[in-house]
């Protein structure tokens, strides 16, 4: 008796503590960057969720679900309201409404800053639930200690980076949870529950399309393997029914679930729920040997016939085919050939393989084995784990940014793993109690869920199935059991050091590669001191303060979002990447020699136009990196007008030295980058990033003028010029300024005077 | 000491004259002469321009205190270049001379055929081609009695008919008389050729014993005689190939053409000259935009969100300065744009009638914004020849449906809401029968079954 | 002595001579003129087929246009005297002029004429000026004669030249009124048939034949609302605020909001449930007792 507690008590006392010390974990270890840096917005979508954010608080939540933004995508605008998920803004204008009711008058964009991070603690309770289901809760902990620091969950969720993905893995895993419990209890308040969070998560992230087909995978697997129940159609059917139409409430989602492909097989397996369920029904009315007969016909006619109509449908267009993103996670080369708006995306390319150990470390190697217990065990649950172990690692090898919904799984397989490990050598009891522990528990829980429902003959499947594992179980616990203490000490000795490790892996690395905010770069001097690099803040504060608040700003799409939030400038594009004309115009217009990008620009009314060149520090990510981008996706919209082959040298080379091509050394991509550098070095200048030196000539503009370059050259930003006032040519009116007078139109003629 | 009252004159000019002056953009003139005396050539030019309250400056080309410019402040409204000779001054270089006019004054340039090489340099980049040093428009049709033999000295009523530019006594008055150089203005849009040679004229050296054997820099009508360029900021610079053009002597010289009985006592050239430099100077032919406004059909509130197909009116009034004062426009041309892109809607704006007391008239437009949805500029781009451009340009964003804006009830959604009526009644009944429904026929235990 | 005197006389005489001829010349001057003669065109074309060879007489002019085409060559001679001396002169400007009928646009081809009047001008359309060869039509060729010396110049009308070339000309930009536009609208969406609603309409109402028949069948009654009248608020104020839950729902769909919905929505629920536990305890009590 500690407390004057009994023993379960204890044992539910020390559950809360260590889930709040992981919580706190959790939120802790992702506050390195707020240490670091400041408390600021990372990357780029983020900055959109925040003006987004910043919008819903200022006005009402009408005025942001049908917010038309007239300050992105000029001159065609943006209708936000449709085209976002707004679950992420919602939540923080919640908090925010929530706190200032209580007089904590907190800025918002602590709030956004610090969502994810607290999002990550409730994604450990629903890890340590949804664990607690499949195995138990010692599991559980574990799991929720996983995934509170593994760094492929930590990479989208550190302070700062506020995107959908923050919440919307918690929302995965709480969704999960609730549908493993709906599905165990055959409850529809479970059900209902799965739907309301099915809801949530559709409100948060494109990725609730996961949940939408898991489930339905799963309730076919199950379907498949003889063990249909009530249970099962009570949980499917209140949660499909729900769920789907809370999800069209969301204007970006709309009719899709009914009308594109991605969502239909749920549709499907709720029909072929119906139809066995009615099938159970009139079997219960019937002779066996008639049903079979009858139920056979009946199944086949049924699913030839739903598929004929979802094929007709397809053809007739009533249901839109899969989407491009879907074809490129089957076939990976889908994207470049096809749509490279979506290859160009880094976290859209294939996962390196190294990068699963170190989004991973050691999980990596425990998650098959976490696998194979759960296949020992196979419940309904743990067919669920399976399913969704299997497909996540397909995705999460096809895309780099789908590594994050394998690393839910991944925790708790490993979790179930180890834990399953820690059961057998850390019970220092002997084989007989340790049985006798570990036994009752699950039986009595087998048993009260099936006191809870009719036993019907259905049940006796799974019952045998279940009774025949566990007779295997202790059977070989009886003859493989360890009993040595030395024995036991190595194994535990092991993986306490493996454990160790990998805490301190998940530290480093998100210490190291996931804290940087990336508006912000951090360098160290050859002293080793450290060097901040602010350039990007730099230029957006010298937008803000020094152009009108009117000006539209061209630049690539990359940098959109973050003009719009912190210069607060009209842009052309952004990373909401919805009209790809417009993007190739931009590109286009890069790409082009100088007249030609003048008259895009004028079309546009662009004032300033802002690109990153990295050739003095050695940045890599410049835009001239991103050129080629730039040109396939303005060849793929304009392909008379831009040639990707003009900017290979004859060796097929992509050079910016002397070899440079004459189409490549015209665009204005390439002089805004190189302007005024040959004079910084005094002589020719030297690009870093491409470690070229290049040519001697003078750049020469006219059509722009350098308006202002960062301290350390990354941003620069150039003016464009208005028409000439006396209605000559710009590049003319240069010229006359630098000094040259214009010759005569015509060949100066000799007045000869004839002898008469 | 000269240099330093006339600062102090111009100062007080600044100050206390510019109210007055019958320019809509101020008095200050400085007058470029070859020497002081010249000012008698010409002196009833000079005092119709001192008739109309401009305080002339005289600084002959050599005296070195000329600038344009002082701070970076442009010190004179309007500047009229009458030397010739070969400038020693290096203040009025064409690079000055561009950015005098990117700064809104106003020049008058007349040319003879001694042209100096900075005014050929200024007018290329206007886009003009003055012919050679030493030539001289020549026509052996259409030359004045009193001319010397070299039949230059022109006789021409080959002006353009822009009421805006040359009032029309002007332009079916007496002919005027013209000597010196011919020049070729370009395509440029903002040039207009005010007056041009005739069909038979070219411009060429006038001695003797010489043969036209090169082809002239221009011939016939494509010859300008009197070219003036109106920049994208309305400022105006006015190129007159003939400094005689503006004499006494040609003033009052009578007219009568080489081979015609046709005789008129006086030039035009008077008032001619007069037109020209009340246009070069700003005071006719200028525009102002009074006010704009825009408003749902039926609403009077200026917004800057409109639903795409509302109903939509567009305001905008117009001035005209004339006869010293402003008055309303008269033009019926002008149009509305709705731009993004590209032009969705054009159309031409109606004028409104005006009252005795109006300064300007109001042009209206009634229209149907387009289904498409986006930012969109409303352009009055109004540029006439003649006129001072009007480039006016408001913004208006136009918005998609709200999500409450659509119909609540559709023909084609009826069944919908009957299911949906019918669910709820029935739900209501059900509930009720179930509760209150005595089951007659059946034992507790059966019942029990069935539930 | 004498030849002396003669000389002088003979000077004298001299002078005389010259200044009566100057005298008479200068007379002279405002009365002279020109005229052309022995005038010939021939138009040859680029592979050296003569096509055209016409000869006209001042001051007629031809009735048939001149066609030239890509590559042709365009040649004129004639022959300019003084009309009083029929001597060839030199006059100062001599010029063909091609005035575009069209435009207005006039293109000048210089004339050699030699010493003796002999004149010769050529236009060849491989080197001709950018402005014809850009803009094809009909041009006037006119031959204009003019010098300081005689003031009676020739402006004579040859005939017209059709210049076939193809059309390469860009349009100046010129300010002036545009033409009107006008936005075509997207046409409203069909809707279907209001006769194939309505149907639906009936289809949908159908299954109460059905539930109503059934009922009947069955025998429904109300009968503990006559057994029972003790539980009979509880259940009508049960029935009552579920309808007023529907009401409200409907509301929404007309004219509230969600945050109203779900204020009045919450505030509902609560009395449907305790209402609803009452209510729906009394029928269980039923039950125990055996009622139903």
């Amino acid at each position: 008796m500690v407390l004057g507690l009994d023993v379960q008590n204890q044992a539910a006392l020390l559950k809360v503590v260590i889930l709040g010390l992981i919580s706190f974990v959790a939120i802790a270890s992702r506050l390195f960057s707020i240490i670091r840096f400041e408390s600021v917005i990372h990357e780029f979508d983020p900055w959109f969720n925040y003006r987004a954010t910043r919008y819903l608080v200022s006005t009402s939540f009408y005025e942001f679900w049908n917010w038309f933004d007239e300050r992105s995508w000029y001159p065609l605008g943006r209708v936000v309201g449709g085209t976002v998920f707004p679950g992420l803004m919602v939540t923080s204008a919640t908090i925010y409404n929530i706190l200032h009711a209580l007089n904590f008058s907190v800025d918002i964009r602590n709030i956004c800053v610090l969502l994810a991070p607290t999002f990550s603690a409730f994604t450990a309770i629903s890890a340590y639930l949804l664990t607690a289901e499949i195995k138990d809760s010692s599991a559980g902990l574990l799991a929720a200690a996983f995934i509170g620091i593994a760094p492929g969950y930590i990479s989208r969720s550190v302070a700062g980076s506020y995107d959908n993905e923050g919440i919307a893995i918690f929302l995965l895993m709480f969704t999960f949870y609730l549908w493993i419990k709906g599905l165990k209890e055959g409850s529809a308040f479970y059900g209902a529950l799965t739907a309301l969070f099915y809801f949530y998560m559709v409100a948060a992230w494109g990725g609730y399309v996961f949940i939408i087909n898991l489930i339905p995978l799963h309730a076919f697997v199950l379907i498949l393997m003889g063990r249909f129940s009530s249970r099962l159609y009570v949980a499917y059917s209140s949660f499909y029914v729900l769920g789907t139409l809370m999800s069209m409430q969301i204007p970006f989602v709309g009719f899709q679930p009914t009308r594109t492909s991605e969502h239909m097989a749920a549709l499907g397996i709720f029909g072929i729920l119906q139809i066995i369920a009615f099938v159970e029904l009139v079997r219960s009315h019937l002779a066996s040997n008639q049903f079979q007969i009858l139920f056979k016909s009946f199944i086949i006619f049924s699913f030839v016939a739903m598929f004929s109509a979802l094929v007709l449908l397809t053809f007739g267009g009533y249901i839109a085919p899969w989407t491009g993103r879907f074809y490129s996670l089957w076939d990976t080369g889908y994207a470049k050939k096809y749509i490279p708006i979506i290859a160009s995306v880094s976290e859209h390319q294939p996962t390196a393989w190294p990068s699963f150990f170190f989004d991973l470390q050691m999980l990596i190697f425990l998650f098959p084995a976490g696998i194979y217990l759960c296949f020992r065990e196979l419940r309904d649950e743990h067919v669920f784990v399976i399913l969704y172990g299997i497909t996540a690692s397909y995705f999460a090898g096809v895309m780099v940014r789908l590594m994050l919904t394998l690393t839910p799984i991944v925790c708790v397989t490993a979790a179930v793993a180890v834990s399953r490990l820690l059961d057998i050598y850390l019970d220092v009891d002997n084989l007989e109690t340790e049985r006798s522990v570990d036994r009752p528990e699950s039986d009595n829980k087998d048993n009260k869920d099936k006191d809870n429902k009719d036993n019907k003959g259905k049940h006796k499947k799974l019952k045998e199935g279940t009774s025949r594992s566990s007779l295997i179980q202790s059977n070989q616990s009886k003859i493989f059991g360890i009993k040595g203490f030395d024995t036991r000490a190595i194994v535990l000795m092991n993986f306490y050091f493996f454990l160790v490790i990998f805490v301190w892996h998940c530290t480093w690395v998100t210490s190291n590669a996931y804290s940087s905010p990336s508006i912000v770069l951090a360098s160290r001097r050859p002293d080793g001191s450290q060097f901040i690099i602010d350039d990007f803040r730099e230029a957006y504060y010298w937008l803000r303060k020094n152009t009108d608040y009117n000006s539209k700003v061209m630049s690539w799409w990359d940098y959109g979002y973050q003009i719009a939030g912190m210069a607060d400038r009209t842009t052309l594009v952004d990373n909401n990447t919805w009209n790809n004309t417009h993007i190739a115009t931009v590109g286009k217009a890069m790409a082009s020699s100088e007249e030609v990008a003048y008259q895009i620009m004028r079309r546009h009314d662009v004032d300033y136009v802002l690109v990153i060149f990295g050739g003095l520090l050695g940045y890599s990510g410049d835009d001239i990196n991103k050129f080629l981008w730039m040109i396939r996706i303005a060849e793929g919209v304009y392909p008379d007008e831009v040639k990707e082959g003009n900017f290979f040298t004859s060796r097929g080379e992509y050079r910016v030295d002397d070899e440079a091509t004459p189409t490549m050394r015209n665009s204005i991509m390439y002089k805004m980058s190189y302007h005024n550098y040959n004079e910084l070095f005094g002589g020719q200048g030297q690009d870093r990033v491409r470690s070229a030196r290049l040519p001697s000539e003078k750049i020469k503009l006219s059509t722009l003028e350098e308006a202002y370059t960062t301290e350390n050259w990354i941003v620069r930003i150039y003016k464009v010029k208005e028409l000439d006032n006396l209605g000559r040519s710009l590049e003319h009116a240069a010229a006359f300024n630098s000094g040259k007078k214009r010759r005569r139109t015509k060949t100066s003629k000799k007045k000869s005077t004839k002898n008469g | 000491m000269r240099q330093i009252l006339s600062i102090v004159f111009f100062v007080f000019a600044a100050f206390f004259f510019i109210v007055e002056s019958k320019s809509t953009t101020g008095s200050r003139v400085l007058v470029l002469l070859d020497k002081e005396d010249d000012k008698n050539l010409y002196t009833k030019f000079f005092e119709s321009l001192e008739g109309r309250d401009y305080i002339l400056t005289y600084k002959t080309a050599s005296d070195p205190s000329i600038e344009l410019f002082s701070y970076g402040e442009r010190v004179f409204d309007h500047f009229i270049n009458f030397a010739q000779k070969k400038d020693k001054t290096d203040n009025i270089t064409p690079t000055s001379l561009i950015s005098f006019v990117n700064n809104g004054g106003n020049i008058l340039l007349a040319i003879s055929s001694e042209i100096t090489e900075n005014i050929r340099i200024f007018a290329r980049e206007l886009d003009i081609e003055f012919d050679e040093r030493d030539t001289f428009v020549i026509d052996h049709f259409n030359y004045n009695i009193s001319d010397d033999g070299k039949h230059t000295l022109l006789v021409s009523n080959n002006v353009v008919n822009n009421e805006a530019i040359l009032s029309k006594e002007v332009i079916e008055g007496p002919p005027v008389l013209f000597r010196g150089i011919g020049h070729k203005a370009g395509t440029v849009p903002l040039l207009t050729k005010i007056m041009r040679a005739n069909d038979t004229a070219y411009s060429y050296e006038t001695k003797d014993g010489q043969v036209v054997d090169q082809e002239p820099l221009a011939i016939g009508n494509s010859i300008g005689l009197i070219s003036a360029l109106q920049a994208r900021n309305n400022a105006r610079v006015t190129f007159v190939g003939s400094l005689e053009f503006f004499s006494d002597r040609f003033f009052d010289s009578p007219v009568q053409k080489f081979n015609s009985s046709k005789s008129y006592p006086r030039s035009g050239n008077e008032a001619f000259v007069n037109d020209l430099t009340k246009w070069t100077l700003q005071e006719k032919g200028v525009l102002r935009v009074t006010s704009r406004s825009h408003h749902k059909e039926d609403e009077y509130e200026q917004l800057e969100v409109y639903r795409i197909k509302d109903n939509f009116i567009y305001t905008i009034g117009i001035s005209e300065y004339v006869n010293d004062q402003w008055q309303p426009f008269n033009g019926n041309d002008v149009q509305l744009e709705l731009i993004m892109l590209d032009p969705y809607i054009r159309v031409n704006l109606t004028a409104l009638p005006t009252t005795k007391n109006n300064h300007a008239r109001k042009y209206e437009a009634h229209l149907q914004l387009p289904d498409v949805y986006g930012v969109f500029t409303l352009k009055v781009n109004y540029k006439r020849p003649g006129y001072t451009y009007i480039v006016d340009t408001t913004t208006i964003t136009i918005r998609h449906f709200r999500h409450n804006e659509y119909p609540r009830y559709i023909s084609a959604a009826y069944p919908y809401y009957t299911g949906a009526a019918s669910m709820g009644i029935g739900f209501l009944l059900f509930c009720f029968i179930w509760i209150v429904n005595k089951d007659a026929g059946k034992t507790a235990a059966e019942k029990k079954k069935t539930n | 002595m004498r030849l002396f005197f003669v000389y002088i006389v003979a000077l004298s005489w001299q002078f005389f001579v010259l200044l009566f001829c100057t005298i008479v010349s200068a007379q002279e001057a405002s009365e002279r003129s020109f005229v052309i003669t022995d005038l010939k065109l021939a138009v040859t074309t680029s592979d050296s087929v003569r096509k055209l060879t016409e000869s006209v007489v001042y001051p007629s002019s031809l009735d048939k246009p001149i066609e030239l085409s890509q590559g042709d060559n365009f040649k004129i001679i004639f022959t300019v005297q003084d009309k009083g001396t029929k001597k060839g002169i030199q006059p100062h400007q001599s010029m063909l002029i091609l005035s575009s009928n069209q435009t207005g646009n006039q293109i000048p081809v210089i004339v050699t004429v030699r010493d003796g009047g002999k004149a010769r001008a050529e236009l060849d359309m491989k080197s001709a000026p950018e402005d014809l060869l850009s803009s094809p039509g009909s041009y006037s060729l006119n031959l204009i004669i003019g010098t300081f010396s005689h003031n009676n110049p020739i402006d004579y009308h040859i005939g017209t030249v059709n210049i076939d070339v193809p059309y390469t000309s860009s349009v100046p930009i010129k300010y002036g009124p545009k033409p009107e536009i006008h936005h075509i609208f997207k046409p409203d969406q069909k809707l279907p048939s209001i006769i194939i609603s309505y149907s639906f309409v009936i289809i949908v109402l159908s299954p109460w034949l059905f539930l109503i028949g059934a009922w009947i069948r069955l025998g429904v009654n109300v009968s503990f609302l006559i057994s029972e009248p003790r539980s009979l608020p509880a259940i009508i104020s049960f029935l009552f605020t579920l309808l007023a839950i529907e009401i409200l729902f409907y509301n929404y769909w007309t004219h509230l909001n969600i945050f109203q919905t779900l204020s009045w929505l919450s505030g509902l629920s609560i009395l449907a449930f305790l209402l609803g536990q009452k209510a729906l305890s009394d029928v269980q009590e039923w039950r125990l007792k055996g009622l139903r």
